[in-house]
């Protein structure tokens, strides 16, 4: 899932302008897991911005809402009227739900609630990690399932660097060596072989870097 | 409102015998506009409904649970004591003191009536003084 969390309010303030009839838009899936853009968040950011507007003296309307799924413009007519009737959308989805709002409504002001972070895991009730970068070029059937890509702090593909310290990257003692994992999750697999083979370097070229990407499926464009 | 001019919010788990019994019958030893009402347990307590009080204009918002280990949900207590703390968080970035919403586990064998832990409670915030949310702010529509 995308994970992000919300920004600072004053910069949410701030960013709103002159807006005084705002509706909140949380998305249900990927930041609703991650308790940042559910509905319970929509429902926190609209009292916190009601509190601030009226110890600022300003009248404002809040108003709620919630989409299944923002970045998705099949469920975006959901909230066409309110959308068309404020001043601004004040999106509590990801950078691509935010977006999407604004390609499917170009007359209105979308902002962002939130900063979103990286494609992660629900590790643990209230804790998120950062599993993969979006590289473009899937490594993971070499390494057991565990990308050094996004886990190992120096993305290294051909074993480690040497600096870690009881399974912990020299990085930080909060962040497991990703070669660790990967060397343990390969032996419980009994699959240590696999380490002597040369895995080579990443292709960059389906990553991020220099363009935005896109996937056609023509199957799909009926 | 109560006669100092304060709102305040309590709420407390249906399993914490002396809060639903002080809730079933109130004794003269807690000013009656002080706002009781059970949750199912203080787990059930979400950061947007703590802060939800404050927009309403509550002055303080206090959250009674089960002593530590003695949770039916095991965790429910704990849990609130987490959300209670984020949504002080919240209050914080709003200029409004995160104490202002309180948590205390609250058990009997400590040596205090769970009246007297509200009364302290009600104290600390009339230190503080009433917010400048008045709760009568003009709110949006739920879709």
């Amino acid at each position: 899932m995308i994970v992000g969390d919300k920004k600072p309010l004053a910069e949410i303030r701030d960013s709103l302008g002159s807006a005084r009839r705002i509706i909140v838009v949380g998305c249900e899936t990927c930041v609703a897991e991650c308790a940042a853009g559910g509905r319970k968040e929509v429902a926190l950011m609209a009292s916190a911005l009601r509190i601030a507007f009226e110890k600022a003296g300003e009248k404002a309307e809040i108003i709620e809402s919630s989409l299944d799924r923002q970045c998705v413009y099949q469920f975006l007519p959901e909230v066409g009227e309110e959308v068309a009737s404020a001043d601004a959308v004040l999106s509590l989805a990801c950078g691509a739900g935010v977006q999407a709002m604004a390609r499917f409504y170009p007359e209105s002001i979308i902002l962002p609630g939130l900063n979103t972070q990286f494609i992660g895991t629900t590790v643990e009730a209230g804790i998120w990690v950062e599993d993969c970068s979006g590289c473009g070029d899937c490594k993971l059937a070499f390494f057991a399932a565990v990308c050094p890509i996004t886990r190992c702090s120096k993305r290294l593909l051909n074993g480690p660097c040497g600096g870690s310290s009881q399974g912990k990257c020299e990085v930080s003692p909060d962040v497991d060596c990703a070669w660790q994992l990967i060397y343990d999750r390969l032996s419980t697999l009994n699959l240590l072989d696999r380490l002597k083979a040369f895995v080579p370097a990443n292709n960059w070229s389906t990553s991020h870097s220099g363009r935005p990407r896109t996937i056609i499926r023509e199957d799909r464009q009926v | 409102m109560s006669k100092d001019g304060l709102k305040i919010v309590v709420r407390g788990c249906h399993n914490l015998a002396p809060f639903l019994n002080l809730v079933k019958n109130r004794g003269s030893g807690l000013p009656r506009e002080i706002e009781l009402a059970p949750l199912p347990c203080t787990g059930k307590i979400e950061p947007h409904q703590v802060v939800k009080f404050f927009e309403r204009g509550a002055d303080g918002a206090l959250i009674l649970a089960c002593p530590e280990g003695a949770c039916r949900f095991v965790q429910g207590n704990i849990r609130a004591a987490k959300r209670v703390a984020y949504a002080g968080q919240w209050l914080k970035e709003l200029d409004i003191e995160p104490e202002r919403a309180g948590f205390h586990m609250f058990d009997s064998e400590e040596g205090h009536t769970i009246e007297e832990v509200i009364n302290e409670f009600h104290a600390a915030v009339s230190e503080l003084g009433p917010t400048d949310v008045t709760g009568n702010y003009a709110a949006g529509g739920k879709k």
